[in-house]
């Protein structure tokens, strides 16, 4: 390797390399003086600052700690409320909830596949038998049918025109849809509840960063 | 003998148990004061943002989640008490100023050197921009992993990064005349 590892050699002090780029420092470094000098420059300063007296004559601990203790106002006891409801409780009502649908959906075809064959042909409404359209649709031209309302009446054809139209993707859609829908509903509240929980105080850290 | 953990404290403290936050004080306060000194320059500033930033971590306990070590989330604090006192006292510390360490060397020369040494590191880290010097100090007087002090300041992992590699540019510039590199014999 002929490049040099100047770049990398901060991070290869710090023991925060991943293994590989390591290796591939340490390969470097077993042909490069160039490099070897850098790292010896970046070991000198690094024990220069590390160098400085540690036992600075503060106060003792027990002394510190009375202090703070002395200072320290009332404050409200209230223990948050633990995350792990939210956390593991919505996701998991959200699944329960989608399976759930799922199987009335897989019912639901097993059904018109039985209407569709003839087994069941006898046992329900005459809308079912021999349709291609959707179940909902069905069920909707049934209440349409005995509706007096002329509004449900073209309602329902037009459903029935949209649901030709769509065929089977409509389904397929609507069901992506719900998932996306929950799913985005669960982040929304999510998030929601933990910018309720980790407000940004006490950290200013926007003049951290600023800077 | 029985410690009782971290996590256990914190718990304790945040259900208004004041002992178990004087023990959080007393595990966390030197610490807590080598880098706040180290960001400050002055050890009465550093004692007073110390404890100020312990009062802060109290008022904030309920909100705290361990999410990340509490020691993180006690520097997070700290170093910002620090910039906040650094903003107000614009206090730096003139070397005659620098309280003594304990731990003498006997050899009067050495003493000499040493002390020179540690003179030139001083001014050359309170030269840093505070935020700079506040990666640079969780990273050699903290002991934070990169990871750590980006969570601790709330900033990327690659900002930390490139603040730490400035930082120790600009102190290998400070001190180059003093600094002499070394060919390390590699196998």
């Amino acid at each position: 390797m002929n490049e040099h590892v100047t770049a990398w050699l901060d991070a290869y002090q710090d023991g925060e390399l991943r293994p590989a780029e390591q290796r591939r420092v340490e390969a470097h470094l077993t042909e490069c003086s160039t490099c070897r000098e850098e790292l010896a420059a970046r070991q000198v300063l690094s024990d220069w600052i590390r160098g400085l007296p540690k036992d600075l004559p503060f106060t003792p601990t027990e002394r510190f700690t009375a202090q703070v203790m002395l200072r320290l106002p009332p404050r409200h006891t209230a223990a948050p409320q633990t995350p792990a409801a939210l956390l593991w409780g919505l996701p998991l009502g959200l699944l329960l909830i989608c399976s759930m649908l799922q199987a009335l959906w897989g019912l639901i075809a097993w059904l018109r596949f039985g209407v569709q064959s003839g087994l069941l042909a006898e046992g329900l409404p005459n809308p079912f038998v021999g349709t291609t359209q959707s179940l909902w649709v069905a069920l909707l031209t049934v209440l349409g049918g005995v509706s007096p309302s002329p509004v449900l009446q073209t309602a329902t054809q037009w459903l029935q025109q949209t649901d030709r139209w769509f065929g089977e993707w409509l389904g397929l859609l609507t069901w992506q849809a719900q998932v996306t829908l929950l799913y985005w509903v669960w982040l929304l509240l999510w998030g929601w509840h933990q910018y309720r929980i980790h407000p940004r105080h006490p950290d200013k850290t926007e003049a951290i960063k600023s800077a | 003998m029985f410690t009782t953990s971290e996590d256990e404290l914190v718990h304790r403290a945040q259900h208004g148990d004041r002992s178990a936050f004087a023990e959080l004080v007393r595990r966390h306060h030197a610490h807590v004061i080598g880098v706040v000194y180290r960001l400050c320059g002055d050890p009465h500033l550093a004692e007073d943002a110390a404890q100020e930033a312990f009062v802060r971590a109290w008022l904030n306990l309920n909100s705290y989640r361990p999410l990340m070590p509490w020691r993180n989330w006690l520097y997070r604090i700290a170093v910002n008490v620090a910039l906040d006192t650094l903003r107000r006292e614009r206090h730096t510390l003139a070397i005659n100023q620098v309280p003594e360490a304990r731990d003498r060397q006997p050899d009067p020369q050495a003493l000499l050197e040493q002390k020179e040494r540690e003179h030139l590191v001083r001014q050359a880290i309170l030269a840093l921009p505070p935020t700079t010097r506040a990666v640079l100090v969780l990273r050699e007087y903290g002991g934070l992993s990169y990871r750590e002090i980006a969570e601790a300041l709330d900033i990327p992992l690659g900002t930390v990064m490139s603040r730490l590699s400035t930082a120790r540019q600009r102190l290998r510039e400070h001190l180059a005349p003093w600094l002499a590199p070394q060919e390390v014999p590699y196998e």
